[in-house]
């Protein structure tokens, strides 16, 4: 019931808004982390930790712009292009990676980003460290331009959360659940743990290359710093767990939850004061809710607010 | 054709020879035990048979094909279960999910439902705890689920490594009322310890393992009494 309140208030969300651009903009920014948030926790809940989300996210931005600028091919496509070529990139590279051992895999995506984003800043085809710019906007005409950007956001964002859903309730969350807690006890029951994990890749980083691309088009221009900011793996990163990662909807209430504090509390007050935010939030997942903030959170208030009971730990 | 048989199975780590010159036979409904002190390479003769080493030398036939070699997954699609030192359960999943797991390769997908049942008969304290988290169980009724999610598998040979480590008496004793129910159906059992005297006393065949040779093997009964392995086993 709840589900299909928030679905439609997410499909009126710009006509509730009176397509006032700057909330549509906060309206997309949201759905674009809440769907980072789903790429990443994808591969946390199996186990393998990314420092390097960016690297994915980078390539989408790079693969758009590239194929809108030079080929001159609809936003529309290139968008649904790049996914599939970061998809194939991340689940070529992270897989290799994913062999070296779980303790080594968040230093080695954190490499990956680091090369790539070294990759283009020399690589003069792209445009070196100026980057890309004009890349055309979803919308050409001026004036509904913040609404259809909107909503291809909300369609991409929905495709994300619906799988990751399926992935929820079927018995897909029990294998990777179980290659998580024991990679190789699950390998003795039979699980063909490889298959599994490159499935996870290529789901984690297709949304992660579809969410840069979208970036891209909103933004107008690309540049590696931007493009393989180390940002774009850390809020995604923070958002989730402060949603708390086993949860099926605590990576999209964390994303949200986080970026509205961000943009409309931190912003006004503190002018660029988001990484205190971020920094704070890291402190009190880890210190005070291992479990998460925002669902478990909410769970508590459901089951009543007893705080005597914390008083008397 | 004996259910299992290894011949002259010869493992390394690195430059170590962990187990040497090592056979065993094990025919259908038998258990064997396999006892010795510390480092003499029993849970490496369990770990070798599941296929998580690979042997240099030696051969092991399973139902008389040649499994080693084999990785573990394909070797628990023929029958073989490994329920592993301290238990190694999915602890952020429940009961239910556990023993779901347990039945994840091919054959024994398709009689998930059956074989769930006869877990609960068998334990049914793991019914009233269905959809707890595994890691909300006492050490014993851990055991339990290690056991019942083997089962789930739909073994013909189950492999126990140390399965009554840390457990009380009383416990014990269910588990080994459990393993004879099992083993009435027709299940083989290899089950490694130190906890001499109890797996012992289960056990059909016996073997005493030191430094990776079999320095005595017969009928499990038998061992027990044998006074010239007590200095070894009871260090």
């Amino acid at each position: 019931m709840a589900g299909i309140l928030i679905l439609i208030l997410l499909m009126l969300f710009p006509f509730i808004s009176f397509f006032n651009p700057y909330y549509l903009h906060i309206g997309t920014f949201s759905l674009i982390y809440a769907l980072l948030s789903i790429s990443w926790s994808i591969m946390a809940i199996s186990g393998y930790i990314s420092l390097g989300l960016a690297s994915f996210f980078g390539l989408g931005c790079y693969l758009t712009s590239i194929l809108s600028v030079s080929f001159h091919l609809p936003p529309i496509i290139t968008i649904l292009i790049s996914a599939i070529l970061s998809s194939i990139g991340g689940g070529s590279i992270l897989y290799p990676l994913s062999r070296m051992g779980r303790g080594h895999f968040p230093l080695l995506t954190f490499a990956i980003a680091g090369i790539l984003q070294g990759v283009f800043l020399v690589l003069q085809i792209t445009g070196g460290p100026a980057g890309i710019k004009n890349i055309p906007p979803f919308w050409t005409l001026p004036g509904k331009e913040h609404v259809v950007d909107y909503y291809i956001a909300l369609l991409v964002f929905l495709a994300a959360y619906i799988s990751y859903r399926v992935i929820w309730r079927s018995g897909w969350k029990k294998v990777i659940f179980s290659l998580r807690d024991d990679e190789l006890m699950a390998g003795a029951l039979g699980v063909r743990k490889g298959k599994v994990i490159f499935g996870v890749f290529l789901f984690s980083s297709f949304f992660a290359g579809m969410g840069g691309a979208l970036y891209a088009h909103l933004i107008g221009t690309v540049d590696p710093a931007t493009a393989f900011n180390i940002e774009s793996t850390i809020k995604p990163l923070i958002m989730s767990m402060v949603g708390g990662i086993m949860h099926m909807n605590g990576p999209v209430s964390g994303a949200v939850m986080v970026y509205l504090v961000e943009e409309l509390l931190i912003h006004p007050l503190i002018p660029g004061g988001y990484l205190i935010l971020y920094g704070t939030l890291l402190i009190i997942y880890i210190s005070l809710a291992p479990e998460g903030i925002v669902l478990p959170g909410m769970e508590y208030l459901r089951k009543g607010f007893k705080p005597w009971h914390y008083l008397k730990r | 054709m004996a259910l299992l048989e290894a011949m002259n199975l010869e493992v390394h780590y690195n430059d170590f020879a962990a187990l040497s010159d090592i056979s065993l036979t094990l025919e259908r409904g038998e258990i064997a035990s396999i006892v010795g002190p510390h480092g003499s390479g029993k849970s490496t003769l369990l770990l070798t048979i599941q296929g998580f080493i690979k042997p240099v030398k030696g051969t092991i036939r399973f139902m008389g094909e040649r499994i080693d070699g084999l990785p573990p997954e394909r070797i628990v699609e023929k029958g073989v279960v490994f329920v592993p030192e301290g238990r190694r359960l999915f602890l952020s999943l429940t009961v239910r999910e556990n023993l779901e797991m347990g039945a994840y390769n091919r054959r024994a997908r398709f009689q998930m439902d059956k074989s769930m049942q006869t877990c609960f008969e068998l334990f049914p304290v793991l019914k009233a705890k269905e959809d707890h988290k595994a890691d909300t169980l006492s050490a014993g009724e851990q055991q339990m689920l290690a056991i019942a999610r083997g089962l789930m598998a739909k073994p013909l040979l189950m492999l126990l490594d140390e399965p009554f480590q840390g457990l009380s008496p009383g416990t014990v004793g269910k588990l080994c009322e459990a393993i004879k129910t099992i083993k009435d159906e027709g299940v083989s059992f290899i089950i490694v310890g130190q906890r001499v005297q109890r797996i012992l006393k289960i056990g059909d065949r016996g073997y005493v393992l030191l430094n990776g040779r079999v320095y005595r093997e017969g009928r499990a009964e038998d061992l027990l009494d044998d006074e010239s392995i007590r200095h070894i086993l009871l260090d």
